[in-house]
């Protein structure tokens, strides 16, 4: 077991990071041009798409080891899980923010049910239910079981989500003008600059986060093992 | 140490797993038949529903017709909820649950005899209330009753699989009957919306050509979750 | 493996865990065909959880368990609950179904041949053929437990697994289930708090403290008060 002043050493991912947010904070606020049509408030997009995609990877994320450890039930894959779903889940809640932020000046509502807000909506409360049965799930023996079978569901269901909130009220594909994605040929080539530097960058965050997350988790397991060794000793001497 | 689980399949363990889901359906409905317990709590919930919403949307009659497919899928959303959870709750406080386990029978059995009755009791519930809402709703069923009961049907048996999924693993919380709403209802929103959608289509005369998309996102719906949670039923029920 | 070493139930360094709590700990333990061994502990000692894993409920953490020679701690093989018995503390008796028609559900689920005549010799030995059209939540505590004898034995396994089955039994019942024990061949383990029945009727005595099996002897070679002796050092240990 590693000593403990090991995991709060900064590690070289978090200074890619910092200055990778820096850069992109710097990009998409100052250096990308002002959208023609919507203006500044624009801007927010290139961070709205970046977490929007990280929330569904994060998703992925958790079914994918979900199903590792349903099948090794080694503790590590578990703490991947949750630590993906949590992490995962406060992207989600920023994509649900910078929607309605993009939106109101917009669109001139804060909330509309189009499709890709409804699917996040949807992803939210998935990540919620995760969240909640690992917080109310008690010590019970197969709690991590359900979890996995919950993250294997949702996972199993997002393309579900995905074509029902893009088909109901006769939304077609095709039709989607109105997406907060400025994907294409509307986009100038630094706008485009602007949004890669932002998903790289987020994903990276991300898997920082992940790993201080799981480091988190690892530390708290040592802290029982020990509490354990601790106790049987005791129970040995008579203590 | 930890073998993946083998799929059986071959011929005569295949045909024992519905053999056996057929005794436990049989028992289940033969208890049923007795008490009656679950078939009336699940009516009266879905009539105060009806009464419920209909003062909640306070408005005249033909708007009333516009939100009837809603008011329809969520009452039966929520009867069947309450009938999923009686599959198991009584079972697992009485402890009989147990003695399933015990038995020679490939844990699936359990899950499918469940469902089986869960999506009989549900459709019983659903005839007794269709008349009901054309009653109270004014709106004409019998021109569309046949789309009606396809459609009924096969959001009844999706919605009744990760139900029957869910329900076992709420039961084993604490927070029981309280949880299943919210595991479930996120994951199986595309069956609600689905349904909606195919339900209001067929109100505006509609025919199967215009609901092909829903349709097929159903039975993909009900495929995928029905295998998948036959398969990881096992995982929910072993300590 | 010689076909004598391969029958039985063999354990080998069995442990559980749930999370932080070590509920058995490097379990080892030899139960010869038709060999009734009793084990007695204090609550929490993992009794409860050894049967879990041999009846297949439970999976271990780490260790085998070997009945007749398969390995059940791994794939779970459905062929396991022919071979088993179970009578504890729960009934498995459905309350709203009569005697017969529970017997009969779990004839069916275990694939019992000529189960009409099974369940009324059953019945007839545990003394409930009187009531078997009677609904179960009419039946008294002991009426319960004969019926719940009467269901574990339905199918006729060759190992039965007890967890405090004299607990509410009345005087006639505990005779009877002593009787039900002894008179048929059977690989018996029996869990209980009952030392003076269990001593009578096993073969072997084991106890178990926090997880741990502690000691273990063939009841033949203690007479009672040296096993109350024995159990009792145990017991300021635990």
């Amino acid at each position: 077991m590693a000593g403990p002043s090991s995991r709060y050493r900064v590690t070289p991912l978090g200074v890619i990071c910092l200055i990778g947010l820096i850069v992109s904070l710097y990009l998409a606020l100052v250096w990308a041009p002002r959208e023609r049509v919507m203006g500044d408030i624009q801007r927010i997009m290139y961070f709205h798409v970046a977490t929007a995609w990280i929330a569904e990877l994060a998703f992925v994320l958790v079914g994918l080891s979900s199903v590792v450890y349903l099948w090794l039930r080694e503790r590590r894959w578990d703490i991947v899980a949750h630590s993906a779903a949590e992490v995962g889940f406060v992207f989600c809640c920023f994509v649900m923010i910078t929607g309605p932020i993009w939106g109101k000046p917009v669109w001139g509502t804060w909330w509309t049910w189009d499709p890709r807000l409804t699917f996040a909506m949807i992803l939210w409360l998935i990540y919620v239910a995760y969240l909640m049965l690992r917080a109310y799930g008690d010590d019970m023996p197969q709690m991590k079981q359900f979890l996995a079978v919950l993250g294997i569901l949702g996972t199993l269901d997002v393309p579900f989500i995905h074509f029902a909130t893009m088909w109901w009220r006769g939304l077609h594909p095709e039709s989607l003008t109105m997406t907060p994605e400025g994907f294409g040929a509307g986009m100038e080539r630094e706008m485009l600059t602007a949004m890669g530097v932002a998903v790289v960058t987020f994903t990276l965050l991300f898997f920082y986060l992940m790993g201080r997350r799981m480091a988190l988790e690892r530390m708290r397991d040592d802290v029982e093992e020990l509490r354990e060794r601790i106790e049987t000793a005791g129970e040995r001497v008579g203590v | 140490m930890h073998g993946v689980r083998v799929v059986h399949l071959q011929g005569a363990t295949f045909m024992s797993l519905f053999t056996k889901a057929w005794l436990i359906y049989r028992k289940d409905m033969l208890v049923e038949y007795r008490t009656r317990e679950r078939l009336t709590t699940m009516f009266i919930f879905s009539l105060v529903v009806l009464v419920i919403f209909n003062f909640a949307f306070n408005t005249g009659v033909t708007a009333v017709q516009s939100i009837a497919p809603g008011m329809i899928w969520v009452a039966f959303a929520f009867a069947g909820m309450l009938g999923a959870n009686r599959a198991f709750a009584p079972e697992k406080d009485l402890g009989t649950f147990e003695g399933l386990l015990l038995a020679p029978i490939d844990r699936g059995a359990i899950y499918l005899g469940k469902l089986i009755g869960n999506i009989t009791l549900i459709g019983i519930i659903e005839l007794a209330m269709l008349p009901l809402f054309a009653l109270f709703l004014n709106i004409p069923i019998l021109p569309y009753l046949s789309k009606l009961l396809v459609i009924l049907f096969l959001g009844t048996v999706g919605f009744a699989s990760i139900a029957t999924l869910f329900a076992a693993v709420a039961v084993n919380t604490r927070m029981r009957d309280v949880m299943l709403p919210i595991l479930l209802l996120p994951i199986a929103s595309p069956i609600l919306i689905a349904g909606v959608e195919m339900t209001t289509t067929t109100f505006q005369g509609g025919d199967w050509e215009e609901m092909s998309n829903w349709l097929r996102l159903l039975s993909a719906f009900t495929v995928v979750f029905l295998v998948a949670s036959v398969l990881l039923f096992d995982y929910i029920v072993e300590e | 493996m010689s076909e004598e070493a391969a029958s039985g139930i063999r354990i080998r360094r069995l442990t559980k865990t749930y999370g932080r709590i070590r509920a058995l700990h490097q379990i080892n333990l030899d139960i010869q065909t038709n060999d009734f061994l009793t084990i007695v502990g204090a609550n929490g000692a993992g009794k409860s959880t050894l049967l879990g894993i041999i009846a297949g409920l439970i999976r271990p953490s780490r260790g085998q368990v070997l009945l007749d020679g398969q390995d059940m701690t791994q794939d779970r093989d459905e062929m396991v609950g022919y071979k088993i018995g179970v009578l504890a503390g729960h009934t498995y008796l459905y309350e709203e179904l009569t005697v017969y028609e529970n017997l009969q559900f779990y004839g069916r689920l275990y694939d019992v041949r000529s189960l009409n005549d099974k369940i009324e010799s059953l019945l007839e030995r545990v003394g409930m053929i009187s009531r078997s059209k009677s609904m179960v939540k009419t039946l008294s505590r002991g009426m319960r437990q004969r019926v719940a004898l009467a269901r574990a034995i339905v199918h006729d396994p060759p190992v039965l697994l007890l967890d405090e089955p004299y607990v509410g039994l009345d005087q006639g019942g505990m005779d009877m289930l002593q009787m039900f024990l002894t008179d048929q061949p059977r690989t018996v383990l029996l869990v209980t708090h009952d030392l003076p029945r269990g001593l009578e009727v096993s073969d072997r005595i084991a106890i178990m403290s926090r997880g741990r099996m502690v000691y273990e002897a063939t009841s033949t070679d203690l007479s009672f008060d040296a096993f109350d002796q024995v159990y009792r050092k145990f017991a300021v240990m635990m």
